[in-house]
């Protein structure tokens, strides 16, 4: 049966991955090496950009800060009441978001202050006024500070009523997101004390009933002209700004490892180089064309750049599921610990796969172009040497 | 120049820098369906020749012809399509490493558009005919020289050309595989085609043909 000369030469080119062992090898290590951070990142950016849209997605429709100076400021806790009489608002809850260090080594912590109701759930008894102040914390920074449930903070924060010792009550769990890594929940007495910025909040968390959003804002921006109030929607604009900040660090890698990787591919591709032009040359002896050689290496470059784009996928799976990227997340989320408590939040989808494979081709077409070339001109008399 | 002639060297000279000339003014006519046996000592420029008659290497002066065209004025395409034509027995038996036996025998086949299928094949049919038939999927690297040569005939054989240039194609062959390869020559020669071979023994090699004499560079008539 006759074939397509095209098709047949194509079919060669798969087969010929294997006449060069080595050289095949070290090229898909190399190309390996270079994709397999870029997928983790990329994969890990879309898992944290994925977690935090489900987190608006969750949240309130609208928040409201203070601003003095065009900045924020602390808000009154009584203004929910206020808020709470517009049309429309279903529910307003004031919420304390502040940063402080714990221990000796000043771990950073993202303190939380809400409405005891609000809490966690394993915190709901997390409250102010009794007599000790009670804490739900983060799975890494439980881990960082050798906490449990039950355990004992000493005091950390000046009260009115002297230094107080703090109790854990909960710890959340590992699948909570990445942002709870770090994350402190209390009640919002607790927070203010904490911040001493008694009756005063970060931001109002409102909700609004349905189809109410717009007129809230309209008259929110009227009466309450210093304060600004965020929708869900403008937050999320706000996202892929940030992650791609994220994104820019990984990439910013990548192209250190391209500009590596291809002179790298260079060096490999001119494994047995000798042999091949030998093996060209006899090829030509025999009837094969220029062109021919060319596509049946453009089809080896192919199988290459698949066999190192899936082998990357695969194992940078295997790194973020099953070994929670140990060792790579801590190079894309900062504060990440090398072996972190909370489960890494990854997504490897169709665009990820896309764009590992195109960059496998480019980076291989293009680290082996000169070796083609030579082989594929290698002129017809090296067979007679 | 005559239709029947099939190849044709025409004041050939071939030179290397620290060589010299290895050919110097050699004119060859070779008719289609004959045979020329080129008999000489070692290093009078018979390979040189063949290569040159092959399309394997370019003359420093003079023309090759092949059905009336010099191969330098083909385009890379055509000239590759004319080599198609051309079944070349090498000296050396280069092969492709690691590649089966078969594949080695019908890789000229690929740009031919021959299925996988039908290049086993044509390989087993030759490679029976070789006393190979139990080495199909052998690399390269398992065979003795004598079998290396065997496939390189097979290989030549396998792409049915209008010319084989064989250089020594009976040297490393015991007396039966030589006779067996002598047996596929005569039946290539019957079917119409023309074989130049470089011998050192033009009586058992090409008895019946146009024998050929080549001193430093020069053919003796």
């Amino acid at each position: 049966m006759m074939m397509r000369p095209g098709l047949a030469i194509a079919r060669s080119g798969v087969t010929a991955v294997l006449l060069h062992p080595v050289r095949s090898a070290t090229a898909v290590v190399c190309m390996v090496a270079i994709l397999l951070p870029y997928v983790c990142g990329a994969a890990i950016a879309r898992g944290v950009e994925g977690e935090a849209r489900q987190a608006l997605a969750a949240g309130p429709d609208l928040h409201v800060v203070q601003l003095r100076f065009g900045r924020p400021a602390p808000i009154r806790v009584s203004m929910a009441d206020e808020l709470r009489k517009i049309p429309g608002v279903r529910s307003v809850v004031p919420r304390i978001v502040g940063e402080l260090a714990l221990g000796t080594e000043f771990v950073p912590v993202v303190l939380i202050g809400v409405p005891p109701s609000r809490l966690p759930g394993a915190a709901e008894s997390a409250s102010s006024g009794r007599a000790m102040p009670q804490f739900v914390v983060g799975a890494e920074l439980a881990r960082t500070l050798h906490l449990s449930e039950g355990s004992y903070l000493p005091p950390f924060y000046r009260a009115k009523g002297g230094d107080r010792v703090s109790q854990i009550v909960g710890v959340l769990g590992r699948n909570e997101s990445v942002a709870s890594g770090h994350v402190m929940y209390t009640a919002l007495a607790t927070a203010a004390e904490v911040f001493d910025e008694a009756e005063h909040a970060t931001d109002l968390l409102v909700e609004c009933q349905p189809g109410y959003l717009d007129a809230v804002r309209r008259k929110l921006g009227r009466d309450f002209p210093t304060c600004r109030a965020a929708s869900r929607d403008e937050l999320a604009s706000q996202l892929p700004a940030n992650i791609r900040y994220l994104d820019g660090v990984f990439h910013m890698l990548f192209v250190l490892a391209f500009a590596v990787g291809i002179p790298l591919l260079l060096v490999a591709s001119g494994v047995g180089l000798a042999e091949r032009r030998s093996e060209a040359a006899l090829l030509k002896a025999t009837g094969w064309t220029t062109d021919g050689l060319l596509l049946r290496a453009l089809v080896e470059s192919g199988v290459l750049c698949l066999i190192a784009a899936s082998s990357s996928l695969i194992l940078g799976w295997v790194w973020l599921a099953l070994g929670n990227g140990i060792g790579i997340a801590s190079i894309f989320l900062p504060g990440w610990e090398f072996d972190a408590a909370l489960q890494l939040p990854y997504r490897l989808d169709a665009e990820a796969i896309l764009v590992a494979t195109v960059l496998s081709f480019c980076i291989v077409a293009t680290g082996s172009l000169y070796a083609t070339w030579r082989v594929a001109s290698a002129p017809v008399r090296l067979i007679l040497r | 120049m005559s239709a029947s002639v099939l190849v044709e060297s025409v004041g050939v000279t071939r030179s290397f820098a620290r060589v010299g000339d290895v050919l110097a003014d050699v004119s060859l006519t070779v008719e289609r369906g004959s045979c020329v046996a080129i008999v000489g000592r070692s290093g009078c420029g018979k390979t040189t020749l063949l290569s040159l008659l092959g399309a394997l290497d370019v003359p420093t002066r003079g023309q090759v012809l092949y059905d009336g065209t010099d191969f330098r004025a083909m385009s890379g395409v055509r000239r590759a399509r004319a080599r198609r034509r051309i079944g070349v027995i090498f000296q050396q038996s280069p092969m492709i490493a690691r590649l089966p036996l078969w594949e080695n025998v019908t890789y000229p086949l690929v740009p031919r558009g021959t299925s996988a299928d039908e290049r086993r094949e044509i390989a087993v049919h030759w490679l029976e005919r070789l006393g190979l038939a139990d080495r199909i999927g052998a690399r390269p690297e398992e065979l003795s020289g004598g079998e290396r040569r065997r496939v390189g005939v097979a290989r030549a054989l396998a792409g049915e050309p209008d010319l084989i240039l064989a250089d020594e194609p009976t040297s490393d062959l015991d007396s039966d595989n030589a006779e067996g390869v002598r047996r596929l020559f005569e039946e290539f020669r019957s079917a119409g085609g023309t074989l130049v071979l470089a011998t050192h023994d033009p009586f058992r090699d090409a008895p019946d043909g146009e024998v050929v004499r080549m001193d430093a560079g020069r053919l003796l008539r």
